[in-house]
């Protein structure tokens, strides 16, 4: 069994693993065919739920982060948007000073954007005042890179500033979204078997922002509302029943008139990654089929 | 008729309690009534209800302690966190 900072120094000295910045990864060679077989095989698994594929934005508008609660859960993450100001004389300025970077700092606009912490706050906007059909729960699947600055616990692979997030997202009846949950859980936990992770589902909670955060987590822990697959300490899928809070939030209805309620189901794909290479090592001789 | 025990006067009061300061206009609540359906509780009357919880019962309510078991009714809540002989001062 290797620990996860071997597997990364050997990637690092092979020259397959590297980072722009803390947080930002890069992978190349046999690092990178495992990673994206594994993102296969969980985008079949999602496939198994449902062919409603979405190619979501890289970001999204504050106003839906407003509209989802998201500054007053985690925005400890967020990422911000921005760019330069358009003013001319500004640009002259930022491009001739002796230091252009401090300069570009000065000159960014105001963001009005954030790099998306998540996949499912698009479906929510996208969503917003519809009402769905009798008896039909919502469910589609979407891959997207997620921003999500989590300060000195950064670690590659393990916990990165940007990620890689594969969600289903299920919006329908109470009964349907837990249902949906609870497949999902029983998907991602035959997945990792197969690949011989193993792994544990341990209930959980979100590390929501003080001072709501307490009886927030509470809330989930006593609702029984978030449950993680665990692969080698790290929290590589997570299950994650929201009731009704984005149903009321963005105004998703059900036929009945009742707001819908949701349900998530995510990978962290670097994490399967990771717990792959540490329990099969970084040699690609040693790895298992992954299909 | 013999005087109430440390537990139905943890539940009357406890009631009481809920029905003055959380139930919302047109809803009663009684021991029996399941605390967590119908959005009745939130994120700041759960800390509300544990924290009344800590003042009767003198001690602090770990967190594992806090599951759907044992906090579905008030009734539950009684049963879990009150002997039926003990002192309760609410």
């Amino acid at each position: 069994m290797w620990t996860p900072e071997d597997v990364v120094g050997t990637l690092r000295e092979r020259g397959e693993l590297w980072e722009a910045a803390p947080g930002l990864v890069g992978l190349r060679g046999d690092v990178l065919r495992l990673h994206h077989a594994l993102a296969q095989a969980i985008a079949r698994l999602a496939a198994a739920e449902t062919d409603d594929e979405w190619l979501v934005p890289a970001g999204l508008g504050f106003d839906t982060l407003v509209r989802a609660g998201y500054f007053q859960s985690f925005p400890q993450w967020l990422t911000a948007a921005s760019h330069l100001s358009s003013d001319p004389g500004v640009l002259e300025w930022v491009a001739t000073d002796a230091d252009p970077a401090a300069a570009a700092r000065r000159a960014l606009a105001p963001a009005d954007a954030a790099l998306a912490p998540a996949v499912c706050y698009h479906v929510y906007a996208r969503l917003a005042g519809r009402t769905l059909a009798a008896g039909r729960a919502k469910v589609l699947t979407a891959q997207a890179t997620c921003w999500r600055h989590e300060g000195e616990r950064l670690a590659p692979l393990g916990r990165g500033w940007a990620f890689t997030m594969r969600e289903i997202v299920c919006v329908g009846s109470l009964e349907a979204v837990e249902a949906f949950r609870q497949r999902g859980m029983r998907r991602a936990t035959g997945l990792a078997e197969a690949l011989g992770l193993g792994g544990a589902v341990v209930q959980a909670s979100d590390p929501f922002f003080a001072p709501t955060a307490r009886g927030k987590a509470l809330l989930q822990q006593l609702k029984v509302l978030k449950e993680e697959l665990m692969l080698g300490g790290l929290a590589a899928a997570s299950f994650n029943n929201h009731e009704t809070f984005f149903g009321d939030a963005f105004g998703i209805r059900l036929e009945s008139g009742a707001a819908a309620a949701s349900a998530c189901v995510a990978f962290g794909l670097e994490r399967w990654t990771l717990a792959f290479l540490v329990a099969h090592g970084p040699d690609a001789g040693g790895w298992p089929v992954v299909d | 008729m013999s005087a109430p025990t440390a537990r139905e006067r943890f539940v009357a009061e406890l009631v009481a309690w809920i029905n003055r300061k959380l139930a919302p206009p047109g809803t009663v609540v009684d021991e029996t009534t399941p605390l967590f359906a119908g959005g009745l509780i939130n994120s700041i009357r759960i800390l509300e209800i544990i924290a009344w919880v800590e003042r009767a019962i003198g001690r602090r309510v770990a967190d594992p302690e806090i599951r759907m078991d044992n906090f579905r009714t008030v009734e539950r809540i009684a049963q879990v966190f009150v002997a039926e002989a003990s002192h309760v001062d609410a």
